[in-house]
């Protein structure tokens, strides 16, 4: 049973048309492991355009089944049956505008208090409750700007903003040097973080409370940097999955917008298809650049307030349609991966869409939101009273559940979606 | 950014709904009562009036004898003026204050009792319908309340302030101290929080995972910098002409001469570096750049680049602006370090016409130009070996033969000025082991140090500011030595401030007063002017927004450099002159340049170099809230909100910060078609009841500087998307057929005029600016709060309130002066306490 599986997996890799090899060791072990875990990994991408998408342009004015097709909507035709447009979510006082991207996955209240602090991210918060048993917990992406996950305490992870960077820790096999070093490096790492857990008492010493719950969260964070090298040691010694993708060459220019999300869309895939990491998380940012796209004069940031201005609205429509057919890329992607008789799309929730429900004037109401694939019953547009918005979280919550925890509540949550059920 | 609401500052505290409940109270007193999520306890009203014990739902009762207790002058108070409406039988504004909690050491409840002495002692509350207490009875509430607030803060914290990490900034700076290097490592950080408005706040800057991984990245491109072999290369001087290098794609815009090239592009992207010279290697490198004004009266502005600019997305160093004359070309001298191989120079004009030229047409072109002569590199120099850098790591050892002995002495050497402050005997035990261990295990020696380094620089001792007590709460010489030079240099003390902290000499108030002054001679002040500047007047934001290339066409790369500059020059000259704080409302003179005068429309002030200007009152400058750089960083790229700069201004510079409107409080459209004015729209808002009490205080102040536009220029009417027919003409004069035309009309007329909630009425910025100045105490405070956080990585609270008007107290012998302040904060307890 385990030989027949592992021959399948093998030959369906090579099958999505970039030939990919399982390093034998590697698959023998997820071989092994099959008895505990019989079912494939469930996976998950959130995706947060940050500069909003106009919403009148994407929800439909129908609810159900038989919504009719928005301009941006369009792009994404062929996965009807494969998504579901959510309007009328958002988090509950989350606001204040731009800063409230760093909430998106988190639904902590009043990003631009002065006491402001955030809480742990969706992504984060499965890693936290699976443990995935992969060589990257989860992959934090950004643009050009910086990211949205955030951990259990409250800070944001530096985002990679290099594909080729990914790409390298992920497929490329170092040379027998380098490997040595990364070796070293790590035991190194670990013997460091030994010697500053022994400074513990030391420090501690005549500490007032606050105080000591600052130093206790630094133990905490030197602890789980060991425990991660731990973790990275023992990847170190596996070899990496092969695959036939060249190295992506990064693009550095910040109006090439469009070539730079589809780096990131391809390393994705990849990602997932070879199992490297379950979660990922991308900030789609174009910040301050007018985006070589046709048509298009003004910076995105700029047309994003469009003020009405007929003019801008044409020109941020073109923007956002880019953005829409690159989802629809990434969405072919994964649906044109077979996986297990079916396809990556099927055991990936995708969720797509952004933190200012209107960016005009920064609104963080009634926020665009599309989920697809992942193992729910999709194809239907759930429409949400605009003044009274359900918590996203809710949302959220049913992602979780999916994802294999059995959490009941997560952020702001106050119970789940009805009608968005499972597959 | 033009939404209303949604842009307001929030203030509120995420996690504290009491404090939110506050808040709302506060500021919508007409709002509706919204059911406590808590059940009422009726006999809670009685048990916090009768002193014995208080009931909070899910605690156990607590007597307010202890240390949870307000005291009895603040129950009789808050009986008197306060529960009427804020108890069981009304909560007005969502508050009940005997539902607060009396548990002082819960930071969520003092942060609610604080709310309500603020509020009480601004007298903003009990509301002016209702009975008025007497100054007495409100003193003493404050005083009384503050006390136990304070005794209960001390208690649990040993002082005031919450134990603070470097920030990235900190940490960086502090890394290339201890190295002798200059490398950027603050962008391999993960983001700092902020809090009240800064980044050095402890209780904001978390330590996750991530921090420590990056940082042991950090340590590591810094110790390679440090160490990195010098290439000798011998040193060789050349000459070139720029137009040699200049791609073919570039040359229609540009007007080759018999010496050297007039450029006429401004773009930034502009293909003029020095594409003939690549470095052969790392080093230091003199430039002359022989340049002169073509067609132009005045000097133009050139801007100098150092990098690698055919491989897109290597860090590129801004060298500046420089001012380039007419006539005889002038040369244009500087030696620079260049950090890459095949690194070279780069200049460029900036802020010229924007035209269209064609090959055939830039010679009758009257317009100015940059003509570049010739551009020469000399270098690399040689350089010393061993490098201050490489001693710094290995002092006298060889690192080929280096023993374990030799990696302790370094390392004991290394220790005081790593943890800032003298180690005991053994203190270095657990590094030298890690060191040895590793040399025990067949690491080299140079990788066996570098271990030993990492764990002192990720330790946290190294990490954290050690705010060890001398006596009572005061701190030490040396927690003290490092509280002034992060104030003020943002980085570690230097050996003088060392020196001095271990005579014991640093807490002598005429020494400390005496390192004040020189600490803010030196260049390294610098970092005090950018940190605190940067934040307190959001200049770290000057990027957030592109203006609208249609509406504002003039903006370009200077003007904004410039902007930012005005304002930080602008900070040191009342910091070196020791001017009053009102001339942050309003100065009789400005730091300015020939691109932001131009800006502001004030005649014969000419190149980049800045200079005091006395103005004259038809500028409608003086002030930082007439700067160029303020009014935009408070508006988007294409509309300015009076609500945005009124929050800004009430928080910034009047020390009110404004909390959240109420939810469900739509944002108003911003609409540029014209059709209706910000005022127009805003009115509506205004009109209703619940928003009017907080709106009454921040749309007036925004209303004022409807007048400057989102990139600080004057208008008497908005400018708006307009047909071609209806453009503003700007192609006139003899350059009229080659300018690019402004495609932007003119809308309705801009009206200023507005009534302060006290009543006053003002017609323009000019006159609301003497009504905030009727008032300077407010606006001292308010820097002198500003200053104590940044000093001390700790917000002022209600209960440093005293220390504060001794502050002020001190400062008012000047009238306020900046220096006179900051000096009056390093004097105070809340600096020179933990």
């Amino acid at each position: 049973m385990s030989n027949l599986r592992r021959f399948s997996r093998r030959f369906c890799l090579r099958g999505a048309g970039v030939t990919l090899t399982l390093p034998l060791l590697e698959s023998m072990a997820k071989a092994e492991g099959q008895e505990s875990a019989k079912e494939l990994p469930r996976r998950m991408i959130c995706i947060n355009t940050t500069l909003g998408l106009h919403t009148p342009n994407l929800f439909p004015t129908r609810a159900g089944t038989d919504y009719e097709l928005t301009p941006y909507l369009e792009p994404l035709r062929d996965f009807r049956s494969d998504l579901t447009v959510f309007s009328g979510l958002s988090h509950p006082d989350v606001d204040g505008g731009h800063p409230t991207e760093l909430c998106y996955l988190t639904s902590a209240p009043h990003p631009r208090a002065d006491n402001f602090r955030n809480t742990i991210s969706l992504d984060q918060f499965a890693v936290e409750r699976l443990a995935p048993d992969t060589r990257f917990d989860s992959l934090v992406l950004a643009s050009s700007h910086t990211g949205m996950s955030i951990s259990r305490n409250g800070v944001p992870i530096p985002a990679e903003q290099r594909p080729s960077v990914i790409f390298r820790k992920m497929f490329m096999a170092g040379t027998p040097a380098e490997m040595k070093a990364q070796e070293q490096r790590l035991s190194e790492g670990r013997s460091i973080m030994d010697t500053l857990l022994g400074e513990a008492k030391e420090f501690q010493r005549g500490l007032g409370r606050q105080d000591q719950q600052k130093l206790d969260e630094y133990f905490s964070a030197v602890r789980q940097v060991e425990q991660r090298m731990v973790t990275a040691q023992q990847w170190a010694g596996r070899p990496k999955p092969v695959v036939d993708a060249k190295p992506p060459v990064d693009i550095t220019s910040s109006v090439e917008v469009v070539g730079r999300v589809r780096l990131m869309i391809d390393l994705m895939q990849l990602a997932l298809q070879t199992d490297s990491t379950r979660y990922i998380t991308f900030a789609l940012n174009g910040f301050n650049a007018v985006p070589a796209i046709q048509g298009v004069t003004q910076d995105w940031h700029n047309l994003s307030h469009h003020g009405q201005d007929p003019a801008k609205l044409s020109e941020l429509r073109m923007v956002e349609l880019q953005v829409m057919q690159l989802l629809g890329e990434l969405l072919a992607k994964l649906k044109s991966t077979p996986e297990d008789g079916g396809t990556l799309l099927d055991r990936t929730i995708v969720l797509f869409g952004s933190n200012l429900g209107n960016a005009s004037s920064h609104d963080n109401k009634n926020l665009p939101i599309l989920v697809a694939g992942g193992g729910f019953r999709h194809g239907q547009h759930l429409s949400f009273d605009p003044l009274k918005n359900p918590p996203l979280c809710n949302l959220f919550v049913q992602m979780l559940q999916r994802l294999g925890t059995d959490v009941s509540s997560f952020g702001s949550s106050n119970g789940t979606i009805p009608g968005f059920e499972l597959a | 950014m033009t939404s209303l609401c949604r842009d307001v500052r929030i203030s509120l505290r995420p996690t504290v709904l009491l404090r939110a409940s506050l808040a709302g109270w506060f500021l919508f007193p007409g709002s509706k009562v919204r059911a406590m999520a808590d059940p009422i306890k009726l006999c809670l009203i009685i048990s916090l009036l009768s002193g014995c014990a208080v009931l909070q739902a899910g605690d156990e009762p607590r007597p307010l004898s202890e240390s949870g207790g307000l005291g009895d002058a603040p129950l009789a108070f808050l009986q008197q003026h306060c529960l009427r409406c804020h108890g069981p039988a009304k909560s007005s504004g969502e508050l009940r204050l005997d539902q607060l909690g009396t548990d002082l050491s819960n930071p969520e409840t003092s942060a609610a009792w604080e709310q309500v002495i603020s509020r009480v002692s601004s007298e903003e509350m009990p509301p002016e319908k209702e009975p008025r207490p007497t100054a007495e009875q409100r003193d003493e509430f404050v005083s009384v309340l503050t006390a136990r607030l304070e005794a209960v803060s001390n208690r649990e914290n040993g002082g005031r302030v919450i134990l603070r990490r470097l920030n990235r900034v900190e940490y960086e700076n502090t890394l290339n101290d201890l190295f002798a290097v200059r490398v950027s490592v603050r962008d391999m950080l993960p983001e700092d929080a902020v809090q009240q408005g800064f980044d050095n706040v402890g209780e904001a800057l978390n330590i996750s995972p991530v921090f420590i991984e990056r940082c042991l990245d950090a340590i590591d491109a810094v110790l390679d910098a440090a160490v990195a072999p010098v290439h000798r290369e011998d040193s060789r001087t050349q000459r070139y002409d720029l137009y040699d290098s200049l791609p073919t794609w570039f040359l229609p815009g540009v007007w080759k001469q018999p010496e050297g090239v007039i450029l006429f592009r401004n773009n930034g992207n502009s293909a003029t570096d020095l594409r003939q010279f690549k470095a052969p290697a790392a080093g230091r490198y003199r430039f002359r750049v022989a340049a002169s004004a073509h067609n132009s009266s005045t000097p133009l502005p050139m801007a100098v680049l150092l990098g690698n600019f055919v491989v897109s997305g290597n860090p590129v160093r801004h060298l500046g602006y420089f001012d380039v004359p007419p006539g005889a070309p002038a040369v244009l001298e500087f030696e620079e370090r260049l950090l890459k191989k095949n690194d070279t120079i780069k200049v460029a004009p900036v802020a010229l016409p924007f035209v269209y030229l064609k090959p055939e047409t830039v010679a009758e072109y009257p317009g100015p130009g940059l003509h570049v002569h010739w551009m020469e590199v000399e270098g690399p120099f040689s350089e010393s070996w061993p490098r201050e850098s490489y001693r710094r790591v290995y002092g006298d050892v060889d690192p080929k033969t280096g023993t374990p002995e030799d990696a302790a002495r370094l390392l004991r050497a290394f220790l005081p000025r790593a943890f800032r402050r003298p180690v005991t005997e053994g203190e270095e035990q657990p590094y030298v082991s890690l060191v040895s261990a590793a040399l025990e295990s067949g690491a080299a020696f140079d990788a066996a140090l570098r271990v030993g380094f990492k764990s002192v620089l990720t330790s946290p001792k190294f990490l954290y500011f050690r705010d060890v007590t001398h006596s009572g709460d005061v701190l030490d010489d040396f927690a003290l030595a490092c509280r002034l030079s992060y104030f003020l240099w943002s980085t570690m003390p230097d050996d003088t401030l060392f020196a001095l902290a271990s005579a014991g000499e640093l807490r002598k108030p005429e020494v400390l007063a005496a390192q004040v002054e020189r600490m803010l001679r030196d260049p390294r002040s610098r970092a005090f002017t950018e940190n605190f500047t940067g934040q307190w007047l959001s200049l770290r934001d000057i990027n957030a927004t592109t203006p609208d290339k249609t509406l504002y066409p003039e903006f370009e790369e200077l003007l904004q450099w410039s902007a930012v500059r005005e304002t930080q020059l602008f900070f040191e000259e009342l910091l070196t002159q020791n001017l009053s704080v009102r001339n942050f409302i309003n100065s009789d003179f400005a730091m300015l340049n020939g691109r932001l005068a131009e800006h502001y429309g004030i005649p014969d002030v000419h190149g980049v170099e800045f200079r005091r200007v006395m103005l004259q009152p038809e500028s409608h400058r003086g002030g930082v809230l007439t700067q160029a750089s303020i009014l935009k960083v408070t508006a988007n790229g294409s509309t300015t909100s009076p609500v945005h700069r009124g929050v800004w201004v009430l928080d910034r510079i009047l020390g009110q910060p404004v909390p959240p409107p109420p939810r469900n409080v739509p944002a108003v459209e911003p609409d540029i078609r014209g059709a209706s004015t910000i005022r127009e729209q805003l009115a509506a808002h205004r009109a209703t009841e619940n928003c009017s009490s907080c709106h009454a205080k921040i749309d007036p102040l925004g209303f004022a500087l409807e007048n400057y536009d989102v990139i600080g220029g004057w208008r008497d009417r908005y400018r708006v998307i307009a047909d071609r027919r209806d453009w503003v003409s700007n192609r006139t004069g003899p350059l009229a057929k080659y300018l690019a035309a402004w495609q932007y009309g003119l809308g309705p007329a801009v009206d200023s005029a507005d009534t302060l909630p006290d009543g006053r009425s003002f017609a323009d910025m000019t006159e609301l600016k003497k009504l905030l100045l009727s008032n300077p105490n407010q606006i001292a405070r308010n820097v002198a709060e500003k200053l104590v956080c940044y000093a001390t990585g700790q917000p002022a609270g209600v209960t440093d309130r005293a220390e504060i008007d001794r502050i002020l107290a001190a400062a008012s012998e000047t009238d306020y002066g900046l220096r006179s302040i900051v000096h009056a904060v390093v004097a105070s307890d809340l600096f020179q306490g933990k």
